[in-house]
Parts: C-alpha cells; structure tokens; sequence
C-alpha cells in the first residue's frame, strides 16, 4: 500500500508538472498568445470589452501571475478547459470527450494486443535462443523500430486500403449507420475501420516490448531460482512462464510509461494517417489551426491517461510481485 | 531494456584513452557493428560531399514537375520540378546533422544531470532522480508537438532544442544508475577523498567506464532526435523550405504524391530514415552484447554439441559407489573456442557419505556438480567421460526423461539461498510442483508433505504460506534444503549452501542436514571453499584445480597429511583460509587462465616445490595409494626413483 | 490523353447533361449527396449554431443569408429571405423588405421580428459577431419597419452595408428568445428556413442533413438529403474524391490527371479564378522597398508565369497589375494597364529590372556577389511565407531564387501562421506573400490597401499591410461611399488603379482560385466550366454562399 502511496504522490507530481508546462508555455512565448488566436477572426469590430470576454473564455486573465495560475488550475478542477478557438464557442471539454472516446478504443486495442504479442515473442526470443524467434522476429523488429512509423502506416493505407480495397480509407465508423452499441452492425463496421491502424501499430510496436521482455528474461534465465527449477525437474512450461516470465514481466511493468510513451506517440501518427477521430488527430487539426486551448487541454489529457495507465500497471505490479506489499 | 542494468563496476579504472582502443577493438571485430559504421560513414560522406555528389542545387526548379526517375533525374523530380535526387542527397546534411546535434547535446546534459547526481548522490539525486522520472512519464510526442507549436518558427535549431530539451530524461536515468553503481568503487572512492573536483571525476574516473553505455545513449537519442524530426516536419511542424528527409516526405504528402502513383518522392526518404537507423541499431546491439556478455551468442560447432563418444567403455562397477564419475569433460564455448572447465574428472561417492570437493573460485567444483544433474546448458557442454548415479547411465538419459530423473535422484542445494527460491510465488507453490512434477499426488497433500518437510528443518511449517522475501537467509536456506529432500532423493548436492549466511547458522544448518542425512541415508556431495567446514563436515574429501581433480582422501587423512603440494599450502594458510571479500584462498598467485593452461603440471607456477625440467613439461601422472589419490610428480614412482638416485 | 483534348470530351459530355436536364421538366424529388468540406477538424461536434467559428459547417443550409451574392456575377443580387433593398437619402440606413410567405421548419412563420431579433443578438454579442458574420463593423441599431421590413441604422456612411449585413443567417426569435447565453448556446436540432434542417444520422464523423418539409422554395430541393463526412486536409479528401465516396469537394488535387483517370467520365474539376487576388506585399516604410523605383524593379524580376504554372500548380491565372483579376475585366482601367506598361511594373523582364537597379545605384560594391545600396551598405532582406502554405512557400522559393539571380540578397524565410499575422500587423518583415481581400465592388479592396485611416499611430493596421497612403487616394476612398453614383464610383475605382499602378503599392500574384472537383455519377446539375452558374465552393464563407443556389439545383440523374 505505502508503495502505491508512493507512486500515487509521484504522479501528482508529474500531473502538476504538466499542468506548470501548459500553463507557462502560451505566457514564455513572444507576443500576446491571445492576438495569436484571435488572428483568425476579425477583430476590428470588436470592443475592447469583447475582446476581454474573449481573452477569458479562453483561459487569459489580466492578473498577477500567481493569481492567474490559481484561476487556471481551479478552472481545470472543475474540467472547464476552456474553449476552442477555431470552434468558438465549443467547449474543449466536449471536443477532448468524442476524441478521448476513440483514442482509448484504438490504442486500448493496440496496448492489448502489441503488449501479449510482444511479450509473448520476448519470452520466446530469450528461452529458445537461435529459435525462429530469435532469429528471424528480433531482427525484423529491430528494422521496423528504424523505420518512421507514420511511413510505414501510409504505405499500408495505399496498399491494403487503395490498391487492394481490403480495408476501408481511414476514418472510424461505417458510413451511414447511426451510432448505436447495441447494433451489431454498427460494432461490426468500427471493428472494421479499427482492424488496418492497429494491426499497423501492432507491427510497429511490438518490438518495444519484445526486447524489454527478452532482455528480462535472459537476466532472469541467468538466476538460481531458475536453475533450482530445472534440477527440481518441472515441466517446460511451468519454468517458462511461471518461474522465468512472471519474474522477468516486473521490469516490463516498470518501463511502462516508456513503452506507453512510444504507443501513444505511434498512435497519434496513425489517427493522423488514418483520419480516425481520437486525440492525435485533433491535436494535429488543432495545430494545423492554431487552436492552442484544445492543443494544451490534449497535452493535459494525454498526460492525465499515460500517467493514470501507469497507475494500473504500478497496481498490476502489486498483484504480480509479492515483495512490493509486504 | 539491457542498458538500464548497470554492468558490473570494473575492478580497475585505465584513463579514458587506454581504455578506448579494447573497447573500440571489440566493436570494430564485430561484423554487424563494423556494417552499421560503414554505412553510417558512407551517408556522412554523402552529407559532407553533398555539393559534389548532387547534380542540382536541391531547391533549384530545374526540369519539369512530377517527372518519374529517368537517366537525368534519378529519382524524379518533385511537384516543383526540383531533382529529387539532389534533395535526398542535400537532406541527409540536415537530417544527420539535428539527429547528432540532439545525440551529443542529449547526451551531455544527460551525462551532466545523470552521472553527477548519481556521483553526489543524497539529497540531490532524490530530487534529481524524482524530476528524471517525472519527465519520462510525460508522453513525448504531446509535448514535442504543443512546444513546437508554441515555438513558431520551427527551422532545425528549433527541432534540435525541442528534441533535446524532451529527450535528455532517458539516458539521464541509464547514467544514473550506473554512476551510483560506480560511485562506491575503490578508485572512485579514493578520488574523492583526495577531493578531487566533481568533474574531473565525472570525466577522468567515471566517464572511462561508462563509455559504452554513453555510446549506446547517444546512438539512441540519435534514432530518437532522427524519426521524430521526420515526423514532425511530416505534420508540418517544421520549416518546409529546409531541405531535409522529414520536408521532402512533407511536400509529397502534401501533393498527394502516394496516391497519385508518384512514389519516387515518397519511397527514397523513408528508406534513407530507415537505412540511418537501421545502421546507428546495428551498432547499438553490438554495444549491448558487449556491456551484456548474456546477449552474445556463442556458435558452438554442431559435432561439439553431440553426446560425448571419447567416454570411457566402462559398466558402473558393482563395489562402486553411489556416484561414479569417469573421465568426465566439461567444455565452456566461448567467442574464440572451448574451455575446459573440468578435465577428466572421476571419482566416486559412496552410500551414505559426504563427499566434500574443494577448490578456488573457478576450478570447475560447481561445474562437476551441475553436471551430475545435467544442468549444463549452451555454451556449457559435457564433451566426454560418464556420470552413474545409482547404476543409471545419467549421460544416456534421453532429454525427454531427464525431468524425471532430476530431483528425484539427485537434489541440489545452491549457492546462494537468497535467490534459489521464485520470489513470486509462495513456499508452499514451490514444494506442490516439485511434488506433483515427481509424484502423484494431489495438491493437498503436496501441501502437507511441505509441512512436514518444513518441519523436518526445524521451520514453523505455517511459513508454507509465505513469500521468499518474508524469510530470513538462513530460513531460506532451510526451505530449500526441505525442497531438496521432498523426494527422499539418492544424493543431495549441496553448492557453496552456506556462503551468505553467518557462522551460527551455518553450523546449525550443517547440524540439521547430518542429522537427517543419517536419518534418511543419502550421501552428499558437499562444495565449499571452507577447508576447515569441509575436513569437519565430510567423509571423504576431493581438492581441484584448474578443472582437475588432484588429490581425493579420507578427510582426516587429508587433514593430518596432504599429499598434493596445493592441498598442502591449503591448509598452510589456514586458519585465514579465504579472504570473504575476494573469495580467493590467501595462497600466492592467482588460478590460470583455463584458456591457456600452464603446460605440464598445472599447478606449476605457483608451487613452491615444483621441479624445474620436469613440472612444467610433464603432465603428472595420478598416483593412488590406499583409497587415496593424487596428481603430482613428487609422488610417482619414477621420481621416487630418480629421487633415490 | 491530352488535357485540352480532355477538357473538350468533358465539354460535350457536360453538353449533353444539361441538354438532357433541359428536356425535362422538372427533376424528380429524391437522393442524396456527400460532399467533403475541408473541415477543420475530423469530428463533428453536434452544434448547428450559425454563430460558432470556423467557415465550414452547414449553417447556410439550415439558417438563410438575406441575399447570396455570386462572385461570377455580383452585380445581380440573388434575393432570398430578402426580397430587396434601398438606402435612405443620407445613407446613414439602409432597408431591407423581407420575403412573405417563408416558414420554419418547425411550421412557424418567418417575418421581420427574427430578423431585428438576430441582428441585436449580435450587436449585444460583440465576440459572437466577431466569429460569425461581422454585422457590428457596420451597423449601430437595427429598427422595424413593419412585419416585413427592416431598417439598419449605419454606424456611418457606407454604400456597401448591403452587401455585409445581408450576409447575415437569421435564426428564429421563437427558438432563440427564451436561450440566456446565446454565444455559448448549443443547438442539437436545428429550426432554420433553409432547404436542408433536418439532422438524421449524427455520428462523429458523418452526419446528414435531410429536406426542410417547409422549404419556401417551390418544389425544392430536388435532393433528399446531404451527407457530411468529416475529412481533413487534402489527403484525406483526395482518398475520398478518388474512391468515389465523396462527389462534390473542393480541394486542390495536385495531380488532377489521377483524379480524371480513376473515372474519365464521371470525375470533373474546373478552378475558377475569380477569387481574391493573392499578392506579394512590400513593406514601403522600410528602405529600399520605400523607393517605388526600386519595388518597380523588383516586380520586373519575377517570372509571372512561372510561379503560377509551378507554385500554383497551374491552377489559377496571373492578376493584372491593377490587383484585380482578369476575369472582372470590365472593372481594369485601360489607363492604369497602359501606366503599368509604360513603367514595366508587374511584367516580367528581367534584364530591365536589373538595369533599372543598376541605373537607382543598387550595385555590387563589395564585390561579394550581391548588390548594396547606393552609400554602399550591404543589402539584405528577407521574403517571408506562411508554412503550411503550400503554395506560398513554393512560389517565395521561386522568387528567391530569381532575387539571388538578379544579385539581390534576399532570402526566403517561412513562418507559422500567428508568427506572420503579427509580423504582418506590426510591419516587421521586408516582403511577404499575403492574400487580398475581396468584397462585392472593387473598393473594398483598395480601402483595405491603402486606407490610411486603418494603419493606428503605432503602425499596427490589420489590412492596410504595404502601409503606403497618399492624401489623394484617402480622398477618393472616402468619396466612394458617399455616393450611389455609380458612374461617379466607376471614376473613383479607376483612378485608385492608376494611383496604385503608378506606386506600385503591391505587386499582385495570381487570382486566388476556387477549388472545385465533382463526380456526376449519380447527381446532375453542377455548374460547368460552360455554365458556371455559380461559384463551385463546397465550403461556405461570409462572401461565397452560393451553394446554397447549387444545393437547390442539383439532383438525381
Ligand atoms: S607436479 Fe610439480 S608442480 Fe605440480 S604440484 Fe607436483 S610438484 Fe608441484
């Protein structure tokens, strides 16, 4: 428990430091940030007043910065993340909520599955070396980690998608169909859109995985309690996974934040290339239209969910290591 | 994630220059390391010679738009009418050019901020440590993204500050950790009592050790500092009238250039990215196999790995012992051949006895043990002679018998108690599935019989419900003593069982272990380099040296007259008979190297009654008097005889 | 094939649709179309208020401007909820008389209470006003007449109020009366008079817009329903247009041959350049660029053509040197053409820009290979375009290039968007590629030019960029407001051409081109490069609402 305090503790930490970075960022820059956003619109009609109306709905008030600061983070508290510039009046707390929706779906997928694949070849790789893991994955994995991802997803997309049609051109619902859980229909065609952005995501992410896990694994293979495993005669299967495995699955938990890190930067790309609805591509949409409130609340989300997702695994760690609870 | 376990601290620390060129040596006779850095010196010389080599002036409109490679334009032109060629040429200037630029300046602050804090340590490396951490757990991309957003003009400096700026946490936390490895070591410690500055240490003492860990930082923030300035120069986020890998894919994706069929701008930067970071990722395994020997593999020969053949044609005898070891060889592969670790070792362990087998660190006493259980494994092979335990030919066990054979036959105490045990799951998992692998029972009363084992140790046996790391060292070692009888095995080996633990309990543990080895009737196979715990505790007793066997004796016999000159120099030096902290017996001189053995009598360099001509050309012969052994000159009869003369 | 032999297939084919639409009478009702707006986002957030940002909704469907003005033809106003308007004798206000007859959707009647209703709204919501359609630059109070007319009360004189305040879409009072905070209100289920009001299918990523039962209009629309794909960013669009999901969009398809080729019978594009003009703007309170003899010079170095057939890809035409496209010939002054001729601004002929350098004393006199000024100093200057910009940033190479040709040390320099709108605004930079206004007349764009009155005494202006005034030109745009004239207007417009030729206060680039791409496969009724009937835009803006007239023409083959 008092581990999990701990880590607990740490993330506020990491949290205020993010929130520090977004609120310092627009105030470092040069120039009014405000002028900087109001650039699209034309201004000239607009009261000195207006514009202070504007200026707050988009987080800026005219204070001390202490005072400011406050205002920002109570403002924050209460999930008023402001509103977008370039959908004014829209809140960024709704634009974050359809986006958030899609982004957990489709790298919650591809978490799923690059983790048990890329573990599952880790361990492999370590316990048969000179195997076809070993041999043939390792390498390929190390080339695709060389290779820019979003490249990779693109020729994807012009291959399997435009020139063979097996896949759908991007985005994440079948056309047409209103949006409804329940119908199978509808669930079948999300699956569909989903399956190309992850599958690309699973080839390009894996490999993080694999090495750490293999890495681990050879570093525990190497441990007494291994060779007492083997002496004592037990099967195969049981010193692979629940000798060499579990043990050598703790680090992979650890590095976490690292391998999720990676993820999510490969997953911002693919909704960019796939225009699939989730944050990445409306953080680069809010770039591409200067739309700092939505690119800063995306900032804080994003930080929020990795920091949240390691909280879990830092809680699976528990569950897996009996040394953390004691 | 092999960089982050800090290597073994480095018993001496050679200058930064002396210590170079082994390093660099290594890396340079490695053919995937030498691959990478020939291609990487090939894209540098296109980056320095890029005048010379392009055809055109990279941003020059020089031919018509969209045109596919031809003689005159290689790779085409680009929806301007630019030689695409000339760009891709001209962009590796600035590719490579922000991905070393962030590499180097990634790396110093990640040395600065990583080694000192872990060279300080305290206070300061909490802090330090804490903000290290914070900073990897927020994602990267993000934040590169909304600071570059923020930053405006977003030309290579820019990039190069944004990159370096997010990417110095990783390798500040590899350095850290290392350094505080470091920081204790004797060279480092005297450096700073003489007070020399921090920074002098940090680049005179400690940099010199950590070098491939450097490099491998820096290689890696390379790839890192190369594919994400591709990538967000791809989104737009970089200046698009700089001429680089990351712009060119740009314009392509902005004039559609994939879709359009138009691959020829597309295609060339994403190999040329690929190609950089495939070579920087050859150079980096290379590094990590050598801070990481696990890593290297070994090409063992296929006829080494066949069962051996040269044993001896030899039927266990019937008088014999319980264990008949014959001529056994016990090879270790290494990069540049095979070892002998054990060299025709044979002898004998009869029912009922303690066998104690002695030695210094590296003689081959464990590598014996292991292969009675035939727990050698890749790039340890057993090449020649044969083990009997129990009559049964333990060579010729086929691999599919060989679990049931283990444990159940012979058991095996290990070296150190603290890790023989699965720190994951509880005692008590760990007598159910030796028990159950071995017997058919169910797991209930695998359970009990735990209990009762455990008690048999003189263990509370509620402890079954416990973790490893709830108990003490010397209740571990209980446990695994319990383990290791719960199949009332033939022969208990029992590997350096006591080292970690202190002298009370160890003599209680060995006490309890005769007790109930008399109780039960196995024998052991007792390994320590204890001669004063080994004449005590065993019947008969085995020294080795250098991966032979050179004298075996009754213990007391042992004791009262040592015949071989190394058992008697052994017990010489008792009663300081080891020094704990090196593990080396305080005799003169240190064991050879097994890859070029001493000729002659192996023992040779270091005897102080060796003779001259003779010891270090003669290989001696085995003498055996009575039911004792040795291997020494001194006691053939030849030399008697030449003696009397 | 060839392209023209392409275009002339394409003429015929279109020929025979629209024969064929002749010889019916009228369409039947029925069928859908999707079309891909360049959206600024790939996920639609469900709020069809007319009041938000951004340019690319529905809003124009839904809720209706008072007059659609066409930039092929402004001079004919197609009425819509209005049905015309005069100025008072002062023309200090200006009457709208409302259209009878109009319902809402929701079955209540349209008349002049909803549009008093919105124009206040906006004119108590000053920063909603400023987001949507600007009413409160102009108009000081709005006042009804009767049930189905509205006066305006102008701020001050000016002739072109009817063409800002008629942009405006009216929202029901009966809807939007009992709302408190309307700049933050969110409308899910939008009452408008436009032909499509209905919201069917709302998914983030598509929604559709369905008939108006009540729709004013006579038997219109003939199509059922839209559908509105969210797609971003001309890749996205492209994959669409080229796999035949999305059949009208307006996208710069850099390789229109691949796009024509996936379906050489139905796939069509036309640009037509009638757009704002796009310019290069030297800063003239900056030497050298305050000498006119020395921006002649410049304007002489570049290769017009070149940088519309490879910066623009060939999608659009050069403008004239007066700043107006080709395309509105009849508003160019003959006298201001054959001034531009005579002083060679705005043509490309290298070797007389370079004499002309020579001949002002901008010669190489530290032998580094560049010109310097006159006294000798080192010259240099930058050229700054907006990245992202695609075509800015290739055309500025372009030009960069000949600069350096010509011993000019100028080099290009892109900058984010916000980084150059205040670079822009603040007059740091030397010369920059920037977009002109457009407006109904021909004034607009010189008030924006050259309106001394819009440059603040720190130099910050927000339009006036070159920040090059003379007293006479003040003059003349002042006096064009004043009058409805038109002769006296016409005098007025020439005259600002010659002073602006004569200066060279800008030099113009290329008309701004209106992208446009459609697949006639299942719909019919486009506008055609033959029958451009109206603007192609798929996208609307406060001065392009035509497709609002396409929408009603369109329909099932
Ligand atoms: S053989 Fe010679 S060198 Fe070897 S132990 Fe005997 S005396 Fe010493």
């Amino acid at each position: 428990m008092n581990y999990l305090l701990r880590r607990l503790g740490f993330y506020l930490i990491a949290a205020l430091l993010a929130i520090v970075i977004n609120f310092f960022l627009p105030r470092m820059m040069a120039g009014d940030p405000v002028d900087v956003m109001l650039a699209g619109f034309d201004t000239s009609s607009l009261t000195p007043e207006a514009i202070d109306q504007l200026r707050e709905a988009f987080g800026f008030i005219d204070a001390p910065l202490p005072e400011q600061f406050a205002t920002y983070v109570s403002n924050l508290l209460k999930g008023n993340f402001g509103v977008s510039v370039a959908r004014y009046p829209t809140k960024v707390v709704d634009i974050l909520g359809v986006a958030l929706r899609w982004t957990l779906l489709m790298t919650g997928t591809a978490l799923i599955l690059t983790f048990s694949v890329g573990v599952l070849l880790g361990i492999q790789a370590a316990w048969k070396r000179g195997g076809f893991v070993d041999t043939y994955v390792l390498p390929f994995g190390a080339i695709m980690g060389a290779i820019p991802y979003f490249w990779v997803a693109l020729i994807a997309l012009y291959v399997f998608a435009l020139q063979l049609g097996w896949f759908p051109l991007g985005r994440a619902e079948a056309s047409g169909i209103p949006a409804d859980w329940t119908n199978p229909n509808y669930v079948m065609g999300v699956v569909y859109h989903l399956a190309l952005p992850v599958l690309t995501l699973l080839i390009a992410g894996f490999r993080s995985w694999m090495m750490g896990m293999r890495n681990n694994m050879v570093a525990v293979i190497a441990q007494d309690y291994i060779t007492m495993a083997i002496a004592k005669g037990l099967p195969d299967r049981r010193i692979k996974y629940q000798y060499a495995a579990r043990n050598a699955i703790l680090p992979s938990l650890t590095g976490f934040a690292l391998a999720l890190g990676f993820l999510l930067g490969g997953s911002l790309l693919t909704e960019v290339v796939f225009s699939y609805p989730g944050v990445g591509l409306t953080l680069l949409n809010a770039v591409n239209t200067r739309d700092y409130p939505v690119m800063q609340g995306i900032f804080l989300i994003l930080t929020l969910m990795v920091l949240l997702a390691n909280f879990i695994a830092d809680s699976l760690y528990i569950l897996l290591d009996p040394r953390t609870r004691s | 994630m092999t960089v982050s376990q800090p290597a073994a601290p480095p018993k001496r620390s050679p200058g930064l220059w002396a210590s170079l060129p082994d390093w660099v040596a290594t890396l340079l006779s490695n053919p995937r390391a030498m691959a990478g850095l020939l291609i990487l010196l090939a894209l540098v010389l296109v980056a320095v010679f890029a005048p010379q080599i392009a055809p055109y002036q990279p941003d020059r409109i020089v031919a018509r738009r969209d045109l596919p490679p031809s003689s005159e334009h290689v790779l085409g032109t680009t929806s301007l009418g630019q030689d695409v060629f000339s760009q891709m040429v001209f962009g590796t200037r600035i590719s490579l050019a922000v991905g070393f630029a962030t590499g180097t300046l990634v790396v110093l602050i990640a040395m600065t901020i990583g080694i000192t804090s872990g060279l300080v340590g305290g206070r300061v490396d909490n802090v330090v440590s804490m903000i290290v951490n914070v900073v990897l757990v927020i994602p990267q991309l993000p934040l590169i993204i909304v600071i570059a957003s923020w930053a405006r003009n977003t030309g290579p400096i820019t990039i190069i500050l944004v990159l370096a700026a997010t990417g110095w946490a990783f390798g500040a936390r590899v350095l850290r950790a290392q350094a505080l490895a470091l920081r204790n070591s004797e060279h480092i410690t005297s450096a700073r009592l003489i007070g020399e500055p921090i920074w002098r240490i940090v680049f005179f003492e400690m940099l010199p050790s950590m070098i491939s860990l450097v490099a491998a930082a820096w290689i890696g923030a390379v790839i890192f500092a190369i594919l994400s300035q591709a990538a967000l120069e791809f989104i737009g986020l970089g200046d698009p009238a700089v001429v680089s890998w990351g712009t060119i894919l740009y314009w392509a994706q902005n004039n559609t250039a994939l879709i359009s069929g138009r691959w020829w701008t597309f295609v060339p930067p994403g190999l040329a990215i690929a190609t950089v970071g495939l070579a920087l990722t050859l150079i980096n395994y290379s590094i990590d196999e050598i801070t990481n020997p696990r890593l290297r593999r070994i090409r063992i020969p296929k006829d080494a790995m066949r069962k051996p053949e040269s044993r001896p044609r030899e039927e266990p005898s019937e008088q014999g012992g319980l264990v008949q070891i014959r001529g056994l060889n016990v090879d270790y592969w290494t990069a540049t051949g095979p070892v002998r670790a054990a060299d025709n070792v044979s002898f004998d362990i009869r029912p009922n006895e303690v066998f104690g087998l002695a030695g210094e660190s590296g003689c081959g006493k464990s590598t014996v043990a292991y292969a009675i259980s035939r727990l050698h494994f890749p790039p340890a092979i057993i090449s020649g002679g044969r083990i009997f335990v129990d009559g049964q030919d333990v060579l010729a066990i086929p691999d599919k018998q060989l679990n049931k054979f283990r444990w159940d036959a012979v058991s095996m105490v290990f070296q150190s108690a603290m890790n023989s045990l699965n720190p994951v799951i509880t005692i008590g998992e760990q007598f159910v599935d030796v028990i159950q692998a071995h017997r058919d029972m169910d797991r209930k009363a695998a359970l009990e019989r735990g209990r009762e084992l455990l008690e048999m140790v003189e263990l509370d046996p509620d402890l079954i419900d416990s973790y490893p790391h709830q108990l003490s060292g010397g209740m571990r070692q209980r446990v695994v003593i319990a383990i290791a009888l719960a199949l009332n095995p033939k022969l208990l080996i029992m590997d350096e069982p006591t080292t970690a633990l202190d002298v009370v309990v160890e003599r209680q543990i060995l006490q309890r272990v005769k007790v109930l080895q008399r109780e039960f009737g196995f024998s052991i196979l007792f390994i320590t380099h204890d001669l004063s715990l080994l004449i005590e505790f065993s019947d008969r007793i085995g020294i080795m040296y250098a991966g032979e066997l050179v004298e075996v004796a009754p213990a007391k016999a042992l004791y009262t007259d040592p015949q071989h000159p190394y058992t008697r120099l052994l017990m010489n030096a008792f009663p300081s008979i080891h020094d704990d902290r090196t593990g080396r017996y305080g005799i003169e001189g240190t064991p050879p190297d097994l890859r070029t053995p001493p000729t002659g009598c192996r023992f040779h360099p270091r005897c102080d009654v060796a003779i001259a001509g003779l010891c270090e050309v003669v290989v001696p012969p085995v003498v055996s008097t009575g039911d004792r052994l040795a291997r020494c000159h001194l006691l053939s009869e030849e030399y008697a005889e030449r003696a009397v003369k | 094939m060839s392209r023209k032999l392409l275009a002339s297939v394409i003429v015929i084919m279109l020929l025979f649709t629209s024969l064929s639409v002749v010889a019916q009478d009228a369409p039947a009702q029925g069928g859908s179309i999707t079309i891909g707006l360049q959206a600024g986002s790939n996920v639609w957030t469900r709020n069809f208020s007319p009041f938000k940002a951004g340019e690319f909704d529905s809003r124009d469907l839904i809720y209706e401007p008072l007059i659609v003005w066409n930039p092929v033809d402004y001079s004919t106003p197609n009425y819509w909820l209005a049905t015309g308007y005069t100025y008072s004798d002062d023309l200090k206000s200006l009457t709208f008389t409302l259209r009878e007859g109009v319902l809402w959707s929701d079955g209540e009647a349209f008349n002049a209470d909803d549009v008093i209703f919105t124009a206040q709204m906006l004119l108590d919501n000053p920063q909603m006003d400023a987001v949507s359609f600007n009413i409160g630059t102009v108009a000081e109070s709005v006042e009804k007449v009767d049930d189905y007319t509205v006066t305006f009360h102008l701020k001050g004189v000016n002739t072109l109020a009817h063409t800002l305040l008629s942009v405006m879409n009216t929202v029901p009072e009966h809807i939007w009366s009992s709302v408190e905070k309307p700049a933050e209100y969110v409308v899910e289920n939008p009452v408008g008079t436009g032909p499509f009001t209905e919201v069917t299918n709302f998914q983030d990523q598509e929604f559709t817009l369905c008939r108006n039962p009540n729709y004013w209009q006579e038997g219109r629309p003939y199509l059922d329903c839209i559908n509105f794909p969210a797609l971003n960013g001309n890749q996205a669009i492209a994959l669409a247009l080229l796999d035949g999901s999305v059949e009208w969009a307006g996208v710069n398809f850099p390789d229109e041959a691949s796009f024509v080729n996936a379906n050489p019978e139905h796939h069509h594009y036309y640009y037509w350049t009638g757009s704002a003009t796009q310019y290069l703007v030297l800063n003239t309170t900056r030497a050298p660029l305050d000498d006119a003899q020395f921006r002649i010079a410049v304007s002489m170095l570049i290769d017009y053509d070149f940088v519309v057939d490879v910066g623009m890809e060939g999608a659009t035409q050069r403008s004239s040197p007066t700043g107006f496209s080709y395309t509105q010939g009849d508003v160019i002054s003959q006298d201001a053409l054959a001034l531009a001729a005579e002083t060679g601004f705005n043509s490309y002929d290298f070797d007389r820009g370079t004499a002309l350098l020579d001949e002002l004393g901008y010669v190489d006199a530290d032998g580094d290979g560049f010109r310097d000024y006159p006294d000798g100093s080192p010259l240099h200057l930058n050229l700054q375009a907006v990245n992202g910009f695609t075509a800015w940033v290739a055309s500025t190479q372009i030009m960069a290039q000949a600069f350096q040709d010509a011993g000019l040390n100028i080099t290009q320099t892109t900058l984010d968007f916000g980084a150059a709108v205040t670079a822009m605004r603040t007059g740091d930079f030397d010369l920059a590629m920037w977009f002109g206004t457009t407006g109904v007349t021909p004034w607009t764009f010189y008030r924006d030019m050259m309106y001394s009155a819009l440059i603040d005494a720190d130099g910050v202006t927000s339009s006036a960029w070159p920040r090059w005034t003379s007293e006479r030109s003040d003059e003349l745009i002042e006096q064009f407001t004043q009058t409805t004239d038109a002769e006296a207007q016409a005098a007025i417009i020439d005259e600002l051409q010659s002073i602006y030729v004569e200066n060279a206060v800008a030099i113009p680039m290329w008309d701004g081109p209106v992208w446009y791409n459609w697949n006639d496969t299942n719909i019919t009724g486009f506008p055609t490069e033959d029958n451009y009937y109206a603007t192609g835009a798929v996208t609307r803006s406060n001065t392009m609402q035509t497709r609002l007239i396409v929408l009603n023409e369109l329909h099932l083959k």
